[in-house]
């Protein structure tokens, strides 16, 4: 019982400072983005201590004898008290507005060239919605002037907006530059799940506008809704020409060009509240085609459980207990699992999941819980594995990422990195010492690039398509970057190579080393010679 | 949309069209429009325009555009004159048999023009027109020359198709709808005899690169002498020399230019200046065995310079290719002297300084 209660306390601990940490009032998507996957269920089903997730709540005192809840006068400051006599609080007040989870949320982002209205569209969209009161009005120089966003400590040039419609509410993002984008998909900062392109139909399509599709294609959007802006300014024949090339472009870059919706209007006109035909009404119509055609990301509490190992313990009469935050899915008691990383798969099954020194059925995605698992020695487990549902995790250490080096103002380091670079690893809960491979034709990498580089790892761990992770180099974060593809395992010649210092790498990069690492007889003879000599 | 889609097939279409049909103009006017447009990729309005003016002839319309371009490239340019211009691109183009290389910048508003190929056609250019320049440009019996050319006097340079760079740049700012403006350029020319040249241009994405010139967001010039290799040869040169064999005189310049566009230092330095120096445990395994004979991992105490983390003296700093080395001994191992670099940044600071011919010899 002992031992059971040391780990709700952990649990607990745990629990209070993920929640502290992430309930600072903060409305940058950021926060909210990290956040838009746990589901009102997943914080109902979970105790009173996840509620403050994502929006900003304070604990009301609450009758001793229990139950009998009394809610605190508005703005009224709690008082401080021991962790554990917080947790029976589960009344809250709220002093900011609270942000609803009733709708789904989902991220989508203007792109297209300076001068076709993307602000203006913006501005636009938030002066249609807030008539029904779904949005906040941004001026036009509100989101041009947007301030640089800091989020985990990399600037980011964005403006942020947030709306909604009938059935989702959405994060808006815009950023000026190619690179911005990429920071953003690499950081997981405002991902974007779709995209709306602006087009003026005075101009047509530039030649920019095909990097801009490139682009989005490189941060994974799949769907592309167009704006056909400023049709006021062009007669009906050039709007449908503009309209017919930029379907000619998407179908030529990979996008659905020809399902793709496509909106006539005039952002302006929407703005100022002139000529609704071609104004407002042409923003519902845009609104209702990214309802319809842009998808939501699957939420985490759909998918498979999998929970990183933060601690094991072993409890004696009862057997090994890991704890950590379920980060997805749902566990319940009984269930077959499997344990994998540092090169070990192991498989068992789960018989007992406890939270705050209670016993659970089931647990869901955002839970801080002990997992007892059966016939495993804690020395088997370690810190830095994951849980999860047998099959779906495997072991790999040799993957393809984008990788964004951050500058020495962000905290990274002003030298360059090079050709087999050493840094180490962190993700979830683990960390590995890993070695990057530049691209051909690439010598070096500067703060403040990014790039897609081969990383081969000195352990197997679970890894997927997706991840994010940092690398570290003694005192400083170097970089950040997320995980675009999986190679093959690394072979055993590939691991030796890795062992190997650096001069030698290179010469064997180049096929002057024989397969015992030494230097190959053609040289050797050359040296012979010169001795003679 | 589907007849549109047909129509816009072509003039032969069109000629069918009229021949054929009595259909209402609107029709063939969208069908010329969308020639047109095809055609000269001006924009939807001013093909509109050419059009109206011209009624069918496309010929005619598409003189008379391109005319138009280079006037409403000028108007253009004075209008988006104040739009900052943070992005863009560096040009590096040298040649070492001439013993010319060129180092230019040139700024646009956003990264995804600086992507699109028609930019780095205008780098291209520019770059060689100043190549063209330079052939005219004497080096009058010193080593080499550099000669900092200010903005405005870049653009009265002629372009192969006897167009200024200025006409060019305003053309581009007509099809590309951004401002774009020719920042700097730096010409090098050197007495190939003496001294050699050479450049790198780092880009964070792999940029197309033609023959000769080079682009990315920085970029580096170094000039440098070597002597033919002394004769009096101690073992440890003799290693070093055979693992310095790997790499040919090039190779070498183009990792020195590497090492400043990545360490970014701020003078030469001189060979007699002061070295930190520090005791350190090296491993004499460190450089390469190429004997195969035995291997000593036994850790041996030596005094070795350090090279401190913000030295700015472009010698003593770690080499970045070899970090066990700094570049001194790189460079006493080739027996090679850098005589200058020339450094540029993406949005760096002009050398105001240089702007004036600097000359040494």
């Amino acid at each position: 019982m002992a031992a059971s209660l040391r780990i709700s306390l952990f649990s607990l601990e745990k629990g209070l400072l993920f929640s502290r940490s992430v309930a600072s009032p903060t409305t940058s998507l950021a926060s909210l983005n990290g956040l838009r996957n746990f589901c009102p269920e997943a914080l109902r089903g979970s105790s009173a201590f996840l509620r403050p997730l994502g929006c900003r709540h304070y604990a009301a005192p609450t009758d001793k004898k229990g139950g009998a809840k009394v809610a605190a006068p508005k703005g009224a400051v709690p008082e401080k008290k021991p962790a554990a006599a917080e947790k029976k609080r589960p009344v809250d007040t709220t002093e900011k507005k609270t942000y609803s989870r009733e709708k789904p949320h989902c991220n989508v982002g203007t792109i297209g060239h300076v001068d076709h209205g993307k602000t203006t569209l913006t501005a636009a969209i938030t002066k249609v919605l807030s008539e029904e009161n779904k949005a906040k009005f941004s001026k036009y120089e509100d989101i041009d002037n947007a301030p640089e966003e800091r989020a985990r400590g990399i600037t980011i040039n964005a403006a942020h907006v947030e709306y909604q419609t009938d059935s989702r509410h959405y994060g808006h993002v815009d950023c000026p530059g190619h690179a911005d984008y990429i920071k953003n998909m690499i950081t997981g900062t405002a991902q974007m799940d779709g995209a709306i392109l602006v087009v003026a139909a005075t101009d047509g399509v530039m030649p920019q506008t095909r990097e801009h599709m490139i682009l989005a294609k490189q941060i994974g959007v799949e769907k592309i809704v167009v704006y056909i802006n400023k049709v006021d300014a062009a007669d009906k024949e050039m709007t449908e020409l503009v309209e017919m090339e930029i379907r000619e472009l998407m179908n030529d870059l990979g996008y659905k060009g020809d399902d793709s919706p496509v909106i006539h209007g005039s952002a302006l006109h929407a703005l100022q509240g002139t000529e609704d035909a071609i104004g407002k009404d042409s923003i519902r119509k845009l609104l209702a085609a990214v309802d319809s055609y842009v998808s939501i990301p699957m939420r985490d509490l759909d998918k498979a459980f999998m929970l990183p190992i933060e601690h094991v313990h072993s409890i004696p009469g009862r057997g090994t207990v890991c704890t950590g935050l379920l980060e997805r899915g749902v566990i319940k008691k009984g269930d077959p699992c499997e344990i994998v990383g540092y090169d070990k798969v192991i498989k068992s099954t789960v018989t007992g999941i406890e939270m705050f020194k209670q016993i659970l059925e089931r647990a869901e995605a955002g839970d801080q819980l002990g997992a007892l698992v059966r016939g495993l020695k804690r020395d088997d487990i370690r810190r830095g594995m994951i849980l999860c549902k047998p099959g779906t995790f495997q072991l790999y250490d040799h993957i393809e990422a984008q990788i964004y080096v951050l500058t020495k103002a962000e905290g990274g380091r002003d030298k360059p990195f090079t050709q087999y670079f050493r840094p180490v690893m962190f993700c979830r809960t683990w960390d590995c010492a890993v070695e990057v491979h530049l691209p051909p034709g690439k010598d070096l990498v500067m703060a403040g690039e990014n790039g897609s580089f081969r990383v081969q790892m000195q352990k197997q761990m679970a890894l997927e398509v997706g991840q994010r992770f940092t690398f570290r180099d003694g005192a400083h974060t170097i970089s950040t970057g997320v995980i675009t593809k999986i190679h093959p395992n690394l072979t055993d010649v590939q691991k030796k190579v890795m062992d190997l210092n650096r001069t030698k790498k290179l010469l064997y990069a180049e096929g002057k080393l024989d397969s015992n690492f030494k230097l190959i007889q053609a040289n050797q003879g050359q040296k012979a010679k010169a001795k003679t000599n | 949309m589907r007849i549109c889609v047909l129509l816009a097939r072509g003039t032969q279409t069109l000629l069918q069209q009229r021949l054929f049909s009595t259909t209402a103009t609107q029709a063939v006017n969208k069908t010329a429009l969308a020639t047109l447009r095809k055609k000269t990729g001006y924009t939807f309005s001013n093909c509109k325009k050419a059009l109206d003016q011209f009624g069918d002839d496309l010929a005619s319309a598409e003189k008379w555009l391109r005319d138009q371009a280079q006037k409403e490239g000028w108007a253009k340019a004075t209008k988006l004159q104040d739009r900052v211009v943070s992005q863009g691109l560096i040009g590096v183009r040298y040649s070492p048999e001439d013993g010319t290389a060129v180092l230019l910048e040139v700024n646009c508003e956003t990264d995804f023009v600086a992507r699109n190929a028609k930019f780095h056609e205008l780098v291209n250019t520019v770059a060689e027109a100043c190549s063209r320049e330079l052939q005219l440009k004497a080096v009058d019996g010193a080593s080499y020359h550099k000669w900092s050319i200010t903005p405005e006097l870049l653009a009265s340079f002629k372009s192969s198709h006897d167009k200024t760079l200025g006409d060019l740049t305003a053309l581009s700012i007509g099809t590309l709808g951004e401002n774009i403006v020719l920042r700097r350029a730096l010409l090098v020319k050197i007495n190939s005899k003496e001294c050699k040249i050479s450049g790198y241009a780092h880009a964070s994405d792999s940029l197309p690169t033609s023959k000769c010139c080079y682009l990315g967001r920085y970029g580096a010039l170094v000039i440098y002498r070597q002597s033919p290799p002394s004769s009096k040869t101690n073992t440890a040169t003799e290693q070093v020399a055979e693992q310095a064999g790997l790499l040919s005189s090039e190779d070498i310049g183009r990792q020195l230019c590497q090492h400043i566009v990545g360490m970014n230092p701020e003078s030469i330095g001189k060979m007699d200046d002061d070295v930190p120096e520090v005791i350190v445990p090296v491993r004499k395994e460190a450089v390469v065995d190429t004997r195969g004979e035995g291997e000593n991992d036994e850790p041996v105490e030596e005094v070795v310079p350090v090279a401190a983390d913000d030295e700015s003296r472009l010698i003593y700093q770690e080499f970045l290719t070899e970090p066990t080395m700094t570049v001194r001994d790189v460079l006493e191992q080739n027996n090679m002297e850098v005589l200058d670099f020339v450094r540029f940044e993406l949005g760096g600071k002009t050398q105001e300084a240089e702007a004036t011919d600097s000359e040494r010899g």
